[in-house]
């Protein structure tokens, strides 16, 4: 395959290429390996959707659907950002542009030279925003950044993505690719990653790349890059007129800055560098939006800058970085009895001692330690001497029942609790039994595919009044279910969200009491439920005047030419329907 | 609606709707603590801002009359500068000189809205440049000797790509 396309190779004869100095061939590489990613539909034994998936040839592309041998991101669209347990951005100023949500890092089994990615979208394309590669070499900078750009509306079909990256002299052997999908109308699919460029012939050119020393093969990439406009500044003005602007003034200005250009009005004078050391700017960190420049020296660099922190988010950052835990530790240390908020996600480092400042953070309301699998072990402090938590997210973490009945115990505002994909939890029954004693104020409930739930746990959110969100997706998909829905239905009158995905025992009669009885309904997942007919749906859409999402992928009894006329009578609603041939290959 | 009358720095007086007026804390304030409610005839003298200044005031402050008031300042409002109306940023098309008096002007009428507006049009025009540009847009003078310049350089090194 010859990928190279006639524009490039236009521009390519203007810079110095490697490959045209030195002696190189030509490789191509599918993924070998999944290092790290952010997000997943399935259990990390299960092979569909999985992240693995991505490893080796594409096996279905050109095909387009929902193929569970491809790798699947969990979410999509706004619905996500509806729920009241979702994290919003700590510090408003450090926002992603490009709205990136997710990733995956993926290795190649060859270090080349890039010259092409090509990213097979079998499902929902267009969610790529950034793609970056990891230098094979050991060198302090060890990301660069190869493509950016906005997410994209395509029509339903696969495609190859194959967009014009940066022209680098460098090897790399790790791609990571980040998402935004809050765009798309259901989930998306990708069957394969190909990493194509040049590789040296001989293995003293190849140590001789590794070792960073072609410094003069540096491409001028000025000339591609794009510049922003230019700035159009005002013309004959009375001289430095910002500097008689009050302290207050100008830290009101620098208070709509990111941390970047904060950094820069430190250069600038002695006053500016003054006043953006000011540690009022310095209350909420949001790191993740600069995960790939973060090392121990900034995490010092903040430290002597903020005071008081109240808000860290460091999702995204420090790993594969040398002391980094350690300086964490200190950091958590030196802010113990300011720190409010705290999102981890996807640090895989947690250990002993961060745990340990952790559990003294008496004042944190808002705890997210997604993705991190490596904060409860039992010989690590708990987190049950933490008692003002209100919001806590522990998707895909190694949490343990007795420790989270502890924290349920000891946290008695908790409104939202979300245990997603939590596969050590084998008493979830007796966790929700706490929760009703204990958290009086519980709002957002999601276990979504975290198993051990049985009818009986289910019956019991019927007597939390203030819930408003339930996300029991897949918890249920081979028990009898009985009929506990009518005891939420009963009890749960401020229900808006209601996942049931995948619980294959539930028929219409069971459904109804819930559709009748919860008015403020806004979201209904029926994704999978095989009984269940069109009635039920003709009654939820009719009879739930605040419906605007109803999922009835896969329920295979409800045909249709009744969901094409239901979205011509409710065209306000969102009604998904995936692609029912896959389900009935693969999911019986 | 009863008017009352605003006199500038410069000795020129403008009459202007209460209501309007009062979207200014400060004058909202000398009102009621002086109970000039009443008094159609008062002049309320405002000796930091200048009659050119004061119109671009009133001008802005009638436009956004009926505006619910600004939100008080807290974590969760997304700190955006990119949520400018076109009306004000039309509005803000002014020479520097102009816009920081603008700003020094809300500031001391202590007018939330407009003080905002024009700090963000501000923090744009910082936005995204090297130290270099920022002195250059503002035309400030670099106080640091070369030594001091590369050791302030080198501290706020993290955020620069290698």
């Amino acid at each position: 395959m010859h990928l190279f396309d006639a524009t490039m190779e236009k521009t390519s004869d203007k810079y110095e290429l490697i490959e045209n100095l030195l002696d190189m061939t030509q490789s191509e590489y599918y993924v070998y390996k999944v290092l790290d990613y952010t997000s997943r539909y399935n259990y990390s034994n299960s092979y569909y959707y999985s992240p693995s998936n991505l490893v080796g040839k594409y096996e279905k592309y050109p095909a387009y659907g929902d193929f569970p041998e491809a790798y699947c991101l969990r979410s999509y669209g706004k619905w996500w950002k509806k729920s009241e347990g979702y994290q919003w951005n700590y510090s408003l100023q450090d926002f992603d542009p490009l709205g990136a949500e997710d990733y995956i890092t993926l290795e190649f089994d060859g270090a080349v030279v890039p010259r092409d990615i090509c990213i097979y979208e079998i499902y929902n394309p267009g969610a790529v925003v950034r793609i970056w590669g990891k230098l094979s070499s050991k060198s302090e900078l060890q990301w660069i950044l190869l493509w950016e750009g906005l997410p994209q509306s395509t029509p339903h079909h696969s495609r190859i993505f194959h967009p014009q990256i940066k022209l680098i002299n460098r090897l790399i052997n790790v791609v990571r690719l980040e998402f935004n999908q809050s765009h798309l109308e259901y989930h998306c699919s990708i069957d394969a990653v190909l990493l194509g460029g040049y590789q040296p012939k001989s293995n003293l050119l190849f140590n001789i790349m590794q070792k960073d020393l072609v410094d003069h093969f540096q491409i001028d990439n000025a000339a591609i890059e794009y510049s922003g406009p230019e700035e159009n500044c005002t013309e004959g003005d009375c001289g430095d007129s910002i500097s008689c602007l009050p302290y207050e003034v100008i830290i009101h200005i620098f208070q709509y800055l990111d941390l970047k250009s904060l950094s820069r009005c430190a250069q600038v004078n002695k006053r500016w560098n003054e006043a953006s050391a000011d540690s009022f700017l310095y209350q909420n960190l949001s790191l993740k939006f600069y995960w790939y420049l973060v090392n121990c020296d900034t995490l010092q660099y903040f430290m002597k800058k903020c005071k008081t922190l109240k808000k860290l988010d460091l999702s995204w950052c420090g790993n594969d970085i040398d002391g980094f835990d350690q300086q964490l530790a200190i950091y958590l240390g030196a802010n113990s009895n300011s720190l409010t908020h705290l999102s981890l996600g996807n640090c895989k480092y947690i250990n002993y001692e961060i745990m340990m400042e952790l559990s003294c953070c008496r004042e944190l309301v808002d705890l997210r330690l997604k993705n991190t699998n490596s904060c409860f072990d039992h010989r690590y402090p708990s987190l049950h001497f933490l008692n003002k938590l209100v919001a806590l997210d522990l998707t895909a973490s190694d949490i343990q029942d007795d420790d989270l009945i502890n924290i349920l115990k000891a946290n008695p505002h908790l409104k939202h609790v979300i245990i997603d994909l939590c596969e050590n939890l084998s008493r979830l029954d007796q966790v929700v039994e706490t929760l009703v004693d204990h958290n009086r104020e519980i709002t957002t409930w999601s276990s979504w595919k975290t198993l051990s739930l049985t009818a009986d746990g289910v019956r019991r959110f019927g007597q939390c009044p203030t819930i408003r969100e339930l996300d029991l997706g897949w918890c249920m998909i081979s028990k009898d279910p009985g009929n506990c829905l009518s005891f939420i239905a009963e009890g749960c009158p401020q229900l808006k969200r209601l996942i049931l995905s995948e619980w294959r025992g539930l028929n219409d009669h069971l459904l109804l009491p819930v559709v009748r009885s919860c008015k403020e309904l806004t979201q209904l997942d029926f994704m999978g439920i095989k009984n269940i007919s069109g009635d039920i749906c003709e009654k939820a859409l009719l009879l739930l005047p605040k419906l605007r999402l109803l999922d009835i992928s896969f329920c295979d009894s409800i045909r249709h030419d009744e969901v094409d006329i239901w979205r011509q009578q409710y065209p306000h609603i969102t009604i998904q329907r995936s692609c029912e041939y896959v389900a009935n290959d693969y999911l019986n | 609606m009863p008017n009352i009358k605003l006199q500038s720095s410069d000795g020129e007086t403008f009459e202007v709707d209460v209501e309007i007026a009062k979207c200014s804390v400060t004058i909202k304030t000398m009102l009621e603590d002086l109970g000039m409610d009443d008094e159609e005839e008062e002049v309320v003298p405002l000796p930091n801002v200048n009659s050119a200044i004061l119109r671009k005031v009133i001008q802005w402050a009638t436009y956004h009359k009926d505006d619910p008031p600004p939100p008080e300042d807290d974590d969760n409002k997304e700190k955006r500068t990119d949520d400018i109306s076109s009306w004000d940023a039309d509005f803000l098309k002014v020479d520097q000189g102009t816009l920081f008096e603008l700003i020094l002007a809300a500031n001391y009428l202590d007018i939330k809205g407009l003080l905002d507006v024009t700090c963000k049009t501000v923090a744009n025009m910082i936005k995204g440049k090297a130290p270099e540009e920022i002195r250059k847009t503002f035309n400030i003078k670099n106080d640091f000797t070369a030594s001091e310049e590369e050791q302030v350089r080198k501290e706020n090194e993290w955020c620069e790509e290698k």
